[in-house]
């Protein structure tokens, strides 16, 4: 049976050497590549079965490079190889794509466990981090509703059916920031009209239903 | 007339009194207005009894040659007055006899005189008798014994020969006079060099004329050298009429003019004044009283000085000293004096008029007139100026000094911002360092580590030894890692200030054993980088705070932005603080965030309070405004 294709990509020459001595018993290395850019590159001309990344590259920073990539159509796995032990990294490593998270110290140990799960069709993290991964991974998502104190100020003046000129006098801005702040607080919202504005104004306390 | 006087004054007082007491007596009146009325009755007698008891005033008769109200007679009396005002200063008793004996001075006349004088001071104690001038004294000298015998006599202004033949004669003394027409006429030569032809006024009176043949006695010498015609007596037209007709090397010289020959009186500033106005030549004179009337000057005897030097005489006598052991003065009394306006006439230089000469009737310019007033003025204006000056100095200098410091002021906040950058560059690359280079190789020796661990061939003491020695590196990479992290949070570079802060609470939260509730909204991904670095930084400084000072089980992280600012949020629920007398503590970093948000143009708040937590927000304007 073919052996997968590996694209490994790190700036360190010496980790490298390291971890192509572990990948290259079982799997066909195609390319060891050094930055984002040449991932991307490598990655589009290679087609892998599986991508092994740095997160911190000059140039192009991992998780980017497999947006890039994921944008352009590419499927190959990927396993995050990386030195730091932050869920944080983590989460962002699975929500750019990634299928496989493991530190690099461990690599001895887990890179080729990582690789097997990511072939299979599951998601493997470095038990260090793993437990912190679950937690946050769904509370991290940017919040929309959280306002400023301004976007509040604006939202009452607006609730209390004052127009963009009226709001702009108040708070000595332009009106037309006022009205850019009335989009952007419906956008975050996800309120399309003006007496939902005021519904919503009223529900949440900002102001008070008559 | 002052003798009866005071006599007359009091009588009518006494006269007021006794009307008044009648007047009380017939109304009912008050006592103290009675009063008021006895006392000042008392007080009439009182004075009265006062002026008795003052030792009498001295008495002096002077008698005048001319009659009265002549210029000269004016300034011998002034002269003699003060003299007598500066010796007496109580004052004398003066009575002054005009005699008039310049117009007419036949026996007759002196003979009335004579008894008129005798009968008006028989019985009245007479202490000096001082005739003035020429003819009276020789009235005096005349009816001295019938007059005033045994009273002392005191002569002003003799002629010299006169004065010789009295002296030594007992209880006389005065003042003689010497015209000094050489000194005159040779100051009108040097002043004058063409003057070849002189003309001298004189009157008709006998005195005029024996003035005049004084005079001529001296003028005689001058006969080889000058022209020289007398004009004695000659009436006024015809006097005016041959003044007017002189020619330019012509002078003329003015004498005594008391009458003409038809008998006309004159007075001789009178007759200056009037020949002053039509003669084309300068007019010389002898005495001072002219001048201002009408002549250019000369070496002119006072009238005024004998009259002071004569009243001096008389205070010495009349104190008391013999006056025949008194010598005669006044002979050289001669000054040479010129009347600035003639001299301006006649274009005569100041400086070619004899050495110490008196210029009288200058007219002074405006600045001798005012040059008080004008340098008081003009000093006023250069003080003013000056204040004005050092004022307009003293605020250039402080805008320039506010200018400078306002600049210094800039200047400061650019040097701490590229001081901040400065250090958070070392910062980065230290950490990169650290990061890319020495973390690496530590994690490549792990994996060498672990590989070797795996090998078959190992023995099983190898591989725990090999195990061991992975897991030690493992730990140094963390390490490492986690000081690399600290110094610069590659995170911030890597995922951004929200997740960077999200991770940031995580490791608190891990450390600290506490909640850390960090919540961010929709940051805008394109936050420049020292924005980010800063509320990294500031929130970073503002959780370890609270986990050191608040003892707070609870920590709320905020980071949401908007069209205009990015607003970043760090609350705990702990002790609190006085925010006062915190921002003076060095040791909460307060300061060095303050710096930090005031870099990137943004506001920092601080709320606490005892016992309520402490909130710390932060607002940063999106777009860049101009520093």
């Amino acid at each position: 049976m073919n052996r997968p294709r590996v694209l490994l990509a790190d700036d360190h020459r010496i980790v490298a050497d390291g971890l192509r001595r572990i990948l290259e018993p079982d799997f066909e290395l195609v390319a060891i590549v050094e930055d984002g850019r040449q991932l991307v590159e490598a990655a589009l001309r290679l087609l892998p079965d599986i991508i092994v990344a740095d997160i911190t590259m000059p140039q192009l920073n991992g998780l980017d490079a497999v947006a890039q990539l994921r944008k352009a159509g590419c499927s190959a796995k990927v396993v995050f190889l990386t030195m730091h032990k932050d869920a944080s990294y983590a989460v962002r490593a699975l929500q750019a794509g990634a299928s496989g998270f493991v530190l690099k110290h461990s690599a001895s140990e887990e890179l080729l466990v990582a690789i097997r799960e990511s072939l299979s069709g599951k998601t493997y993290i470095t038990p260090a981090i793993a437990d912190c991964v679950q937690q946050v991974s769904s509370a991290r998502l940017p919040k929309a509703s959280l306002l400023t104190p301004r976007q509040r100020e604006v939202l009452q003046l607006f609730a209390e059916g004052r127009t963009a000129k009226e709001v702009a006098s108040l708070l000595h801005i332009s009106t037309r920031t006022a009205e850019n702040h009335k989009a952007r607080i419906m956008s975050l919202l996800g309120i399309a009209t003006s007496s939902d504005l005021v519904q919503y104004a009223v529900r949440h306390g900002i102001i008070s239903a008559q | 007339m002052m003798r009866p006087g005071r006599p007359a004054i009091l009588r009518v007082l006494k006269r007021e009194v006794s009307i008044e007491s009648i007047h009380l007596a017939m109304k009912p009146v008050s006592a103290v207005t009675l009063l008021a009325a006895c006392s000042v009755a008392i007080s009439a007698h009182w004075c009265l009894a006062g002026e008795n008891e003052l030792p009498a005033k001295k008495h002096i008769v002077q008698l005048y040659s001319y009659r009265t109200l002549t210029p000269i007679n004016a300034d011998w009396d002034r002269g003699i007055r003060r003299a007598l005002a500066t010796g007496f200063p109580m004052g004398v008793r003066i009575d002054i006899e005009y005699l008039d004996l310049g117009r007419i001075d036949n026996a007759e006349y002196l003979q009335r005189w004579n008894d008129l004088l005798r009968m008006k001071y028989a019985g009245q104690r007479i202490d000096l008798v001082m005739p003035v001038y020429v003819q009276a004294f020789q009235f005096v000298r005349k009816h001295r014994d019938t007059l005033f015998s045994d009273v002392p006599v005191v002569f002003c202004s003799v002629n010299r020969a006169l004065a010789e033949q009295v002296r030594g004669v007992p209880g006389m003394t005065g003042v003689a006079f010497q015209l000094d027409v050489d000194g005159t006429v040779n100051a009108a030569r040097a002043l004058f060099p063409h003057t070849q032809h002189w003309l001298v006024v004189s009157g008709g009176s006998n005195h005029d004329r024996a003035l005049c043949a004084m005079v001529q006695q001296t003028l005689d010498r001058y006969k080889d050298q000058l022209q020289i015609e007398y004009t004695e007596g000659l009436p006024m037209p015809k006097l005016l009429e041959m003044a007017a007709a002189l020619a330019s090397e012509s002078a003329v010289l003015i004498l005594n003019y008391d009458q003409d020959v038809w008998g006309n009186d004159y007075t001789t500033a009178d007759v200056v004044e009037q020949i002053a106005a039509v003669c084309p030549v300068p007019m010389f004179g002898l005495y001072d009283t002219l001048l201002g009337h009408g002549i250019i000057g000369g070496s002119l005897g006072s009238a005024e000085s004998q009259g002071e030097l004569a009243g001096n005489l008389a205070v010495r006598v009349l104190q008391g000293e013999d006056p025949s052991k008194i010598p005669i003065t006044g002979l050289e009394m001669h000054q040479f004096m010129f009347d600035a306006r003639q001299l301006q006439r006649w274009g005569v230089d100041d400086a070619d008029l004899p050495p110490g000469s008196i210029i009288r009737y200058r007219e002074m310019t405006l600045w001798e007139q005012h040059g008080k007033q004008i340098l008081a003025g003009l000093t006023l204006l250069l003080l003013q100026s000056l204040v004005i000056a050092i004022l307009l100095i003293n605020r250039s200098q402080r805008i320039r000094a506010e200018r400078s410091l306002h600049t210094s002021r800039s200047e400061a906040i650019q040097l701490a911002g590229r001081l901040l950058s400065a250090q958070e560059d070392e910062r980065t690359r230290l950490a990169r360092e650290l990061h890319d280079d020495l973390s690496q190789r530590l994690a490549a020796s792990a994996i060498e580590a672990g590989q070797l661990a795996r090998k078959s061939t190992v023995s099983p003491g190898t591989r725990a030894t090999l195990a061991q020695l992975r897991d030690d590196l493992i730990s140094l990479s963390d390490d490492v890692h986690s000081i690399a992290r600290q110094i610069h949070p590659t995170i911030l570079d890597d995922l951004g200030l929200a997740d960077a802060l999200r991770s940031e609470c995580d490791r608190l939260a891990a450390r600290e054993d506490t909640a850390v509730d960090c919540q961010c909204g929709d940051i805008p991904p394109d936050l420049r980088q020292e924005v980010s670095l800063c509320l990294y930084r500031v929130a970073q400084e503002a959780l370890w705070n609270a986990a050191r000072h608040a003892q707070s089980n609870r920590m709320d992280v905020r980071l949401t932005s908007d069209v205009e600012m990015i607003h970043l949020e760090v609350r705990d629920f702990g002790v609190g603080f006085d925010v006062e007398h915190a921002t003076e503590q060095p040791g909460l970093g307060l300061a060095s965030m303050r710096e930090r948000v005031r870099l990137v143009n943004g506001r920092l708040t601080i709320h606490s309070q005892l016992g309520s937590g402490t909130s710390i927000t932060v607002d940063i304007p999106l777009a860049e405004k101009c520093t």
